[in-house]
């Protein structure tokens, strides 16, 4: 049998909502069947057709009800007064009302559909990243816990042996540590580089996470010489494995190794800090990083035992570190712990952006509330003589300020369901905004969606603004009550008349002020971050990654070897102008910081530098000046060892100069070998852009050779075709050698937090802004409009009475000019008082930029002239007589 | 027609519709029918609501539905009353005779 085209859901609701029986039936067995005829010509004809029967029937429905009821009650033609018959016809009325103003209805509810839909939009994000519980057992429980110290700076990772130390606390129900890698995998086509997550085996249960297939990490797990299972997650099973619901028992090969999965996560399974990664498996700590106390690499986390708060955890763990320090001095001596729940570290520099946000929302929800106030009230002046002529009639005042207050539901109603159409595309564009780096770092961004709860916070929103919507026209008709009638025949008077719509107005300048600054603010800190310089020129620099295996490169010397012949194949290569590696990338924030001793400097403390290997020409790549001394040249593997370290150490150690010569030692991981100063190069930074720049020591790549680098080449070709023939020629030199990572050094600047979040905030706010700036001057040209309207006779006979044009334009443009003063000072003094609150975002600018809070109201006060412009014209074409006639 | 009262033009064409449709009349094929010799947008539920009206008025009679049947045989179908009969006849007179001896193409000549 053939399957009948089914009608539009939303739209069949309706229909079987509006007709009551036996109507109902027969009309959807018939509708249904006339749309199945209709659908097999053109489909999208007859869904409109049937769109049009149900909202069509939606009026005839109500009256069939009506008059039912009145037939079985008995009454005749006269209507008993019910409430519920009453509010149907106050409905009805409202929205003929609505049709028979399209302009009016549609300015309102777009407004408020615009701020009820941002806020709807903005709040789902807000709650998804800040409130929504993470995705693990017990959420509340779990904290990162870091190791900090007072004499360098750390990301707070901790050793092996420390981490040891803490599973005997007994403030944990669990503490389990991370850290992250890559492996290659082989097997199906080319040698493929992925991102791994090495866990202790009791990762998973601190999370509270359970396997959708097979099981988690055993304790045996981390036994051994090396990983022999893996989880992984849902998306790679799919991609890799087909959704294979045998796959317990498969094997990946890792490194060469056989690997078995045991276990799929849950598809919503996500470890914001380590992104992405489709594969986890057993934590191996080399033999190294089991017994050095001063290696830091380890990242950990805490599962607290109930009752017990993170300060108690805290001291604890810091006793014990304490402890430790006896041991080993050197680090220990200065280290504490910092405690801090798990949400706040994945959230925490994203929250005050998060807030501002929200901030910024909430100003444009106000501004839109206020304009279609603004709107309603200047109605219901224009409706005054209506409401006395039902109030002269005999109308209760309970009546009237019944109709006013459906009237304004209807609007908000309406304004609601156009705020979800918002909310829904919005919500896309917010999403949409974010780079996929920067996504897989957040809790819940990824999988953000329409969140229902939101609707019910959108739609507890429209109820409030019905009533405050409607509460001053009210009013306002009630309160000129019979007067009005006696007024409306004069037309109406101009003096208290707008002293609420100019309290409107008034606000919606001074908030459109603040949302205006804080976006000035915010693209002034974007455009200073842009053109801070990292130290070198970003654009023309391709990167990426590759590691040289044990297999077939077994000793130092293979790969130096390699190395070199890498690099003189890529540099051969065209449009490569020149290229270099070093082990870690800069503005990408990782790797490795180290604390020395200067030679011969009796007790002049620790210092701490970050610690980067470079090949010979990388500072020609980076186009570093050499400020003193030399660069790298062939430096022998066996000859006495030497680093160059960048101006911020020399300014830092040897402040009077003289770097050059000086021998320093890393008493740390390298007790008792000298290195010798060689040169001084200018600072790059290596952390995110708006970081001081830190010290730095470069090793030459010939003395400290290591697999895992990143190559970094300067060209004028585009990036993707360079990139192309490199892969090319890394296969042809080793086809097992997968390159990684491949990203320019634009994106990876462009893509980083803090220039993504201003960027992304500037961008947003300034939307806002723009549109609040609008909203304020449609505001303005409304009241001013309206009270020329209003004001014809008296401008008639001030211009009878002798009044130039230049005299009326005045009094036009001062009226609205003086408010848009007042709104542009109250304006700035709210800026000052919030833009506080923007600070830890601003970069370059202060909070209180003086070349912002000047700009900014003169822009608001241009637009204000220009939107009193308009009215003031019309006020010159007032003709005195035909104003006089008005009488 | 009791009251004296008129039909309205909608009331017109539905009793038309009813009448035009004999033993097939029903809420339906009564929109179809006005739908397609007007031309006009005809929603269901103002053909319901004028079916409605009518039936009160005494000018429709409904044929109550087979209680067994289930479906499309559960519908009702509509059949003129006498009064409906008049009323149709007296309308068209009505109109016929405000017709007579008019010719409007003279008022736009003038």
């Amino acid at each position: 049998m053939r399957i009948e085209p089914a009608p539009p859901r939303l739209a069949r609701l309706i229909a079987r909502w509006a007709l009551p029986e036996p109507e109902r039936s027969e009309a959807l067995v018939d509708l249904d069947a006339e749309y199945a005829r209709r659908a097999s010509g053109a489909g999208r004809a007859a869904r409109g057709w049937y769109w049009r029967q149900a909202l069509g029937s939606v009026p005839f429905g109500l009256i069939m009800r009506r008059r039912r009821r009145q037939r079985a009650s008995g009454a005749t033609s006269r209507t008993p007064i019910t409430w519920s018959n009453d509010m149907l016809g106050d409905i009805r009325y409202a929205f003929r009302l609505l049709l028979r103003r399209p302009g009016f209805a549609l300015a309102a509810i777009v407004t408020l559909g615009l701020g009820l839909g941002t806020t709807a939009a903005v709040t789902t994000v807000v709650h998804g990243v800040l409130l929504r519980p993470l995705p693990y057992g017990d959420p509340d429980r779990l904290v990162s816990v870091r190791e900090t110290h007072r004499s360098w700076s750390s990301r707070g990772q901790s050793s092996y042996p420390d981490y040891v130390d803490w599973t005997r606390a007994t403030s944990f129900e669990q503490v389990a540590g991370h850290t992250g890698g890559t492996v290659t995998m082989t097997g199906e086509g080319a040698a493929e580089r992925v991102s791994i997550v090495e866990v202790t085996t009791n990762f998973f249960d601190a999370l509270g996470v359970r396997p959708r297939i097979g099981r988690s990490f055993e304790p045996e797990d981390g036994v051994g010489d090396g990983p022999s299972v893996v989880l992984i997650t849902d998306a790679f099973w799919r991609q890799r494995f087909g959704a294979d619901p045998a796959i317990v028992g498969r094997t990946l090969r890792l490194n060469g190794q056989p690997i078995a999965v045991i276990g799929v996560l849950a598809p919503g399974f996500a470890f914001p800090p380590r992104g992405d990664v489709p594969i986890w498996a057993p934590l191996f700590p080399s033999q190294a990083q089991r017994e050095r106390r001063y290696q830091h690499w380890l990242d950990v986390i805490g599962l607290l035992a109930p009752g017990v708060t993170a300060r108690q955890a805290r001291d604890e763990l810091a006793a014990i570190v304490q402890r430790a320090g006896g041991e080993d001095p050197r680090w220990h001596g200065t280290a504490g712990i910092a405690i801090q729940p798990l949400r706040d570290m994945m959230v925490g520099d994203i929250r005050p952006a998060l807030l501002v946000l929200l901030g910024a929302t909430v100003l444009v929800l106000l501004i839109a509330v206020s304009n279609v106030a603004g709107l309603l009230l200047a109605r219901a002046t224009a409706r005054g003589r209506e409401f006395g002529v039902r109030l002269a009639l005999g109308a209760t005042r309970v009546r009237v300020y019944r109709q006013i207050l459906t009237e304004a539901f209807v609007i908000a109603a309406a304004g609601a369901a156009a705020g979800l159409l918002v909310a829904r595309g919005m919500l896309s564009v917010l999403v949409a905004g974010i780079p996929a780096r920067q996504l897989a770092a957040m809790p819940h961004l990824a999988d953000l969606s329409f969140d229902w709860r939101v609707v019910g916070v959108a739609m507890a929103l429209a109820a409030l603004a019905a009533v405050g919507l409607g509460a001053a026209p009210a009013r306002r008709a009630l309160g000129a009550g019979g007067a009005a009638l006696a007024a409306s025949a004069r037309g109406p008077g101009g003096s208290r008349r707008d002293g609420a719509s100019r309290a409107l107005v008034l606000a919606e300048i001074a908030l459109a002020v603040v949302l205006l600054t804080g976006a000035t603010l915010l693209a002034r800190s974007f455009g200073h971050l842009m053109s801070t310089s990292p130290g070198f020129e970003p654009r023309g620099l391709v990167t990426f990654r590759m590691t040289l295996p044990p297999q077939p490169y077994s000793s130092a010397s293979h790969v130096t070897t390699a190395h070199g012949d890498l690099l003189e194949r890529f540099a051969r290569m065209p449009g490569v102008e020149r290229v270099a590696t070093i082990n870690q990338l800069p503005l990408t924030g990782t790797g490795n910081t180290g604390g020395f001793v200067v030679a011969g400097d009796g007790g002049g403390g620790d210092r701490s530098a970050l610690l980067r290997t470079i090949s010979d020409g990388y500072l020609e790549v980076q186009d570093l000046p050499l400020e003193n001394g030399r660069a790298f040249d062939g430096e022998r593997p066996e000859s006495p060892r030497v680093v160059i370290v960048n101006r911020a150490l020399a300014d830092a150690v040897f402040p009077q100069g003289g770097a050059v010569g000086e021998r320093i030692e890393f008493t740390a991981f390298l007790p008792g070998v000298l290195f010798e100063i060689v040169g001084v190069v200018g600072n790059e930074q290596f952390d995110a852009i708006d970081s001081a720049m830190a010290p730095v020591v470069y090793f030459p790549y010939s003395q400290s050779p290591e697999r895992s680098l990143s190559v970094i080449a300067r060209t004028s070709l585009p990036p993707a075709t360079v990139l192309e023939s490199i892969r090319g020629e890394v296969q042809s030199f080793d086809a097992g050698l997968p390159i990684f990572a491949e990203r320019t050094m634009a994106s990876i600047l462009s893509e980083s937090r803090p220039v993504f979040l201003r960027r992304y905030l500037a961008f947003v706010i300034s939307v806002f802004a723009a549109t609040t700036v609008l909203l304020a001057a449609v505001g303005l040209y409304g009241l001013l409009a309206g009270s020329v309207a209003a004001r014809a006779r008296e401008i008639g006979i001030r211009q009878a009475l002798g009044a130039t044009r230049g005299d009326v334009l005045r009094m036009v443009i001062g009226q609205g000019f003086r408010l848009a003063l007042a709104g542009a000072a109250l304006g700035i003094a709210l800026a000052l008082a919030l833009s506080r609150f923007l600070e830890s975002l601003l970069f370059g600018v202060t909070a209180a930029d003086p070349l912002t809070f000047v700009s900014v109201p003169l822009l608001l006060l241009s637009v204000a002239l220009a939107a009193c412009w308009v009215p003031a014209r019309r006020a010159l074409d007032v003709e005195p007589a035909t104003a006089l006639r008005m009488e | 027609m009791a009251r004296g009262e008129y039909l309205g033009e909608f009331e017109q064409l539905t009793l038309l519709a009813a009448a035009r449709l004999g033993d097939d009349a029903y809420g339906m094929t009564i929109r179809g029918e006005i739908a397609q010799r007007t031309g006009r947008q005809v929603t269901i539920g103002a053909v319901y609501a004028t079916l409605d009206r009518l039936v009160s008025k005494g000018l429709l009679r409904v044929s109550l539905p087979d209680p067994a049947a289930a479906g499309p045989q559960a519908r009702r179908f509509f059949r003129l009353t006498r009064a409906g009969v008049t009323a149709l006849e007296r309308a068209r007179d009505q109109q016929a005779r405000m017709w007579s001896g008019l010719d409007l193409s003279r008022i736009l000549r003038r």
